[in-house]
C-alpha cells in the first residue's frame, strides 16, 4: 500500500511536470500543424533563468517562477513571429531540420554562455521539506509540484471551455479556413498560443528541474518525452495531453521502481505498441496526422 | 446481359449524417450516364464509396459481375473501375506525359519493374503520347504539370484516367472550375471516349449533361430521387423541385 | 510534338552524364594525392551510402524519418558481434549478413509504422531510435554496452589484402563498395519502379488510384534502404574495427539528416555532397571548438531549411539554369 502511494505520487509530479512542457507543445501542433520538437527550448530557457537569477543575482524562487515565464512567453512570441511563420505549411523534412537546427543553436549558446555543468534551482527552505500524514511522508517540494499541474490543467481547460479565446483556438483548430473566413484573425491566435505554451513550459522546466536538469543538452535530452507525451494524446485535442502525461509517467515511475535495469526500454517499448495500436493517439481523431 | 458497374443497396455514415442511402445504380458497357444533384448531395461521396477511398456501411458493388465491395482502391482501378478528381490532383514533380505514363505502366504491370533504368518503356513512353494526343495535349507533353493552365490540367486529369483503359470511367465534375468557354473542349473529350467504356458523369453544368448523357440519376441528400433519359429528368417535377429553380451552372 | 520526342526526353533525363562520375573520379585519385586524408576519406564514404539510402526514404518515398540510425545500427552491431562473438572474420560475407538482417528488420518495421504518417510515424522512428539505444545499451553482455566492442578482427580481403594501418585497403574496400551501392541505387531509382515510389512521394491518393499498391510498395523501398543503411554500418564497424552506442543513436539519425538536406534530397548527388561538406566542415572546426561548431552547424542548418531548400543540389541546379539562359 505504502508502495501504491509512494509510486502515485512520483508517478503524479513525473506528470505534473511533463504536462507543463507539453501542453503548448499540443495546442500549436493541432492549431498549425507545426512539429516543433524544439519545444523544450523554452523549458530550458525558463530554467536557465531561474538558476541564474536565484543562484547568481538571489532573485527569490516564487518570484523567478512568474517572472521568467513572462519573459520566456515574450521571447517565444517573438521567435514565432521571425522565424517559426516562415515554415508554417513547409513539408516536414524542413519543419523538423528547422526544429534541430535550432536546438543546436541554443544549447550552443547555453554552453557558451553557462559551461556544460548542470546548474541546480536551489529550492526554498519551506519546500525542502517533507510532510507526514498518516504513515506516509511527501515531499513538500513534490506537493507544489503537482499543485501547480493541476492548477495550470484546470486553467487550460477553464479558457478553453469558457473564456473567448479559448473558443477562438477551438474554432482554429477545429477548421481553420473556416474560422478565418468568420473573422478569427489566427495569425493572433498562434502567437498568442505559441506564447503562453512558451511560458508553461517555462515553468514545468523550473518546477522540473531535479527531474531534468538544466544543462547545454536539455532540449536534446528531453525532446522525445515531450513529444511522445503529445503523440499518445493525439492530435486535434486539447485536453488530452494531460491524462498522456499520467499514463507516461506513470510507466516511467512504475518501470523505475520495479524494473530500474531495463531502463528506459520500457516505457519506449509500451509507447511504440501504443501508438502502433492506436495511431492517432488517445483522444485524436483518426485520420487527422 | 451484365452490367459493367452495379450498386445494391449502397448506404453510408458518417457520424450521424447519412451521406448515401440506399442507392441502386446499374451501368452497362457503353453507358453515357451523368449524376447530378445539389451541392451537399453526396455525389462525391458516393464516388468515393464506388471506388473504395470509402467502404459503404451496406450494400454490394459489383464490377462486370464480380463483388468488389471489400476489396481495396488500387485492386480496383486493375479491374478497370477507374476515376477522375474534381480537385485536380497530379503527380507534380512530373510532365505531362510522364503523369500519363505513370498510369499506363500500371496497367501493364511494369510498376514493380526494374527491366530499364530508363523511366519508362519505349511501348509505354509511345501510348502515353497517344493518349495525350488525343486530349490534345500533344503540344505541352514535355512540360511540367504545375506550369499548365487550369484546364489544361483538366485534361491531364482525364488522360491519366484513360491510360488505364477503363471498363468503367468515373469523371467527377470534369468541368470544374474551368471558364464557360473550355467547357465545349470538354465535351467534344467526353464525346470522343471509346464506346465501350461506361461512363459516369458528375456535373453542374447542364449543357455538358445534357449534351453528353443518355441517362440521368439525380441525387438528394444521399438518395436517388429520380433515374431516367434526359427528357424524361427535364420535365420531372421532383427534380425541378429539388433544384428549385436552379439554371445550368 | 511526337513520341520520338517523348522518348529522347526520357533518355536525356535518365541517362548517364559524365558528370555523375566525378565523385568516383575524386576518389580514385585520393590516395595518391592526399593519402594522410584517407581515414577521413573512409569515413565520409561510409557516411555517403548511409546518406544514400536515407535518401531513398526521404528525398524519392517522401518518408521523413528521425530513427535511420537503427538500422545503420543493426547493421554496425551484426557485423560487429558476428566478429567478436563469433570468430568470423571474413569481410564481404559480414557485410551481406548484416545487410540482410537490416533490410529484414527494415521490412517488418516498415510494415508496422508506414501505415501511419507524418507525425505518427515521425514519433514511431524516434521512439524506435531510443528503444534501440536502450537495448544496446543494457544488453551489454551482447553489445559491450557502453563501451562497445572492440577487437574487431576481419581477415584479409580475399586472402590477400590485410587492413593496413594507413587505411588504403580500408579506404578501397570502402569505395568498392560505394560503388556497388551507387548503381544499384541509381538504377533502382531511374527504373519504372522508382518513377512509382517519386509519384507516390508527390500524391499517394492519385497513386492507390492508378492501381499502385502504396503500402506494399513503400515497404518494400523501406527495406531495401534499411538493407543499405545495415551495409553502411556493417562496413564502419569493419573498417575502423569498433562499434559503440553512437551507431543507434538519435544524434546520428540526425547528422544524417542535416548530411542529406545539406547535400539536397532526391537528387542522389546531394547524398554525395552533404557528408563531404559535413564532415570536412567538422573535422576542420570541431577541432578547435565543438561548441562553436555546433552553433554554426545549428545555424547553417536552420538557413538551410528556411532558405535553400533542397540543399546545395538545388543550389547548384538552379545556377545551372540561370547561367543556361
Amino acid at each position: 500500500m505504502q508502495l501504491t502511494v509512494n509510486i502515485g505520487f512520483q508517478a503524479l509530479a513525473y506528470a505534473s511536470v511533463l504536462y507543463l512542457m507539453a501542453v503548448g507543445l499540443s495546442v500549436t501542433l493541432g492549431l498549425m500543424g507545426f512539429i516543433n520538437l524544439a519545444h523544450s527550448v523554452f523549458a530550458m530557457t525558463g530554467g536557465y533563468l531561474a538558476a541564474i537569477a536565484c543562484g547568481n543575482y538571489g532573485f527569490p524562487w516564487y518570484a523567478a517562477l512568474v517572472a521568467a515565464p513572462v519573459f520566456v512567453g515574450l521571447i517565444a512570441a517573438g521567435i514565432e513571429r521571425a522565424l517559426y511563420a516562415r515554415l508554417y505549411g513547409r513539408d516536414e523534412l524542413d519543419q523538423v531540420l528547422f526544429c534541430i537546427g535550432f536546438i543546436f543553436i541554443t544549447g550552443a549558446l547555453a554552453r557558451m554562455a553557462f559551461g556544460p555543468l548542470q546548474r541546480p534551482i536551489a529550492l526554498p527552505n519551506e519546500l525542502a521539506t517533507t510532510i507526514s500524514a498518516a504513515s506516509f511522508t511527501f515531499s513538500t517540494y513534490k506537493i507544489f509540484v503537482i499543485a501547480i499541474g493541476a492548477l495550470t490543467a484546470l486553467v487550460v481547460l477553464f479558457s478553453l471551455e469558457r473564456t473567448r479565446f479559448g473558443s477562438m483556438v477551438r474554432a482554429a483548430v477545429e477548421n481553420r479556413g473556416m474560422a478565418e473566413s468568420v473573422g478569427l484573425r489566427t495569425t493572433l491566435i498562434f502567437t498568442c498560443t505559441f506564447a503562453i505554451g512558451g511560458a508553461l513550459a517555462a515553468i514545468g522546466g523550473i518546477i522540473g528541474a531535479d527531474l531534468f536538469p538544466i544543462n547545454p543538452s536539455y532540449a536534446f535530452d528531453t525532446l522525445v518525452y515531450v513529444q511522445i507525451v503529445v503523440a499518445v494524446a493525439g492530435l486535434g485535442t486539447l485536453r488530452g495531453s494531460f491524462i498522456s502525461a499520467l499514463m507516461i509517467g506513470l510507466i516511467q515511475t512504475v518501470s523505475g521502481y520495479f524494473f530500474p535495469e531495463y531502463g528506459t526500454i520500457l516505457l519506449f517499448l509500451a509507447i511504440f505498441l501504443f501508438l502502433f495500436l492506436r495511431p492517432q493517439g488517445l483522444f485524436g481523431r483518426p485520420g487527422v496526422n | 446481359m451484365t452490367p459493367a458497374l452495379k450498386l445494391t443497396g449502397i448506404e453510408k455514415r458518417f457520424g450521424g449524417i447519412a451521406a448515401t442511402q440506399n442507392v441502386e445504380m446499374s451501368l452497362y458497357a457503353g453507358a453515357r450516364h451523368a449524376l447530378i444533384g445539389p451541392n451537399g448531395a453526396g455525389k462525391t461521396t458516393l464516388v468515393n464509396l464506388i471506388t473504395g477511398v470509402h467502404r459503404p456501411d451496406s450494400g454490394r458493388i459489383f464490377l462486370a459481375g464480380h463483388d468488389v465491395t471489400n476489396i481495396p482502391q488500387h485492386r480496383r482501378v486493375r479491374l478497370g473501375l477507374v476515376r477522375s478528381f474534381q480537385i485536380t490532383n497530379l503527380f507534380a514533380s512530373f510532365t505531362v506525359l510522364e503523369n500519363i505514363a505513370l498510369a499506363v505502366a500500371e496497367r501493364e504491370n511494369i510498376g514493380t519493374s526494374v527491366r530499364s533504368a530508363r523511366g519508362f518503356l519505349t511501348h509505354i513512353a509511345d501510348e502515353a503520347y497517344e493518349i495525350a494526343r488525343r486530349m490534345r495535349l500533344g503540344d505541352v507533353g514535355l512540360r511540367k504539370v504545375t506550369e499548365l493552365a487550369y484546364g489544361q490540367q483538366r485534361l491531364v486529369e482525364l488522360a491519366i484516367a484513360l491510360g488505364h483503359r477503363p471498363t468503367v470511367l468515373l469523371l467527377d465534375e470534369p468541368a470544374a472550375g474551368l471558364p464557360g468557354s473550355d467547357h465545349a473542349i470538354v465535351l467534344e473529350v467526353l464525346q470522343e471516349l471509346p464506346k465501350n467504356v461506361a461512363v459516369l458523369l458528375i456535373e453542374h453544368d447542364m449543357a455538358l449533361v445534357f449534351g453528353f448523357a443518355q441517362t440521368i440519376t439525380v441525387l438528394a441528400e444521399g438518395a436517388v430521387i429520380a433515374t431516367g433519359s434526359s427528357a424524361e429528368i427535364r420535365s420531372d417535377p421532383q427534380v425541378r423541385r429539388v433544384y428549385l429553380g436552379k439554371r445550368s451552372r | 510534338m511526337s513520341a520520338a520526342a517523348f522518348n529522347t526526353f526520357l533518355d536525356n533525363k535518365h541517362r548517364l552524364s559524365w558528370w555523375e562520375l566525378t565523385p568516383f573520379l575524386v576518389l580514385a585519385i585520393l590516395p595518391f594525392v592526399a593519402r594522410d586524408y584517407l581515414p577521413l576519406a573512409t569515413q565520409i564514404i561510409i557516411y555517403i551510402i548511409f546518406t544514400l539510402s536515407l535518401d531513398l526514404l526521404v528525398g524519392y518515398a517522401g518518408i521523413v524519418t528521425l530513427g535511420h540510425a537503427v538500422f545503420f545500427g543493426i547493421g554496425a552491431y551484426t557485423a560487429g558481434i558476428i566478429s567478436v562473438r563469433g570468430g568470423w572474420g571474413e569481410g564481404l560475407s559480414g557485410l551481406l549478413i548484416s545487410a540482410t538482417i537490416s533490410g529484414a528488420a527494415g521490412v517488418l518495421f516498415g510494415s508496422v509504422v508506414l501505415r501511419t504518417a507524418r507525425f505518427t510515424l515521425l514519433m514511431l522512428t524516434l521512439s524506435a531510435v531510443f528503444l534501440a539505444n536502450e537495448i544496446a545499451n543494457k544488453a551489454s553482455w551482447i553489445t559491450g554496452g557502453v563501451d562497445g566492442l572492440s577487437g574487431i578482427d576481419i581477415w584479409p580481403l580475399f586472402g590477400i589484402f590485410a587492413f593496413d594501418m594507413f587505411g588504403i585497403t580500408g579506404f578501397i574496400y570502402a569505395l568498392a563498395a560505394l560503388l556497388v551501392v551507387w548503381i544499384f541505387m541509381r538504377w533502382l531509382v531511374h527504373s519504372p519502379f522508382g518513377q512509382s515510389i517519386a509519384a507516390i512521394r508527390d500524391n499517394r491518393s492519385r497513386a492507390a488510384a492508378i492501381g499502385i499498391a502504396v503500402l506494399p510498395r513503400l515497404v518494400v523501398v523501406y527495406g531495401i534502404s534499411c538493407a543499405i543503411a545495415g551495409f553502411a554500418g556493417a562496413l564502419q564497424t569493419q573498417v575502423i574495427q569498433f562499434v559503440g552506442l553512437k551507431a543507434a543513436s538519435f544524434e546520428l539519425s540526425a547528422d544524417v539528416l542535416i548530411m542529406l538536406a545539406i547535400g539536397g534530397a532526391g537528387r542522389i548527388y546531394g547524398a554525395f555532397l552533404g557528408p563531404v561538406i559535413y564532415l570536412a566542415a567538422q573535422d576542420y572546426f570541431a577541432k578547435d571548438d565543438p561548441v562553436l561548431w555546433q552553433l554554426w552547424l545549428g545555424l547553417i542548418v536552420m538557413a538551410v531549411a528556411t532558405f535553400a531548400r533542397g540543399g546545395l543540389m538545388a543550389l547548384l541546379r538552379r545556377t545551372a539554369a540561370s547561367s543556361a539562359k
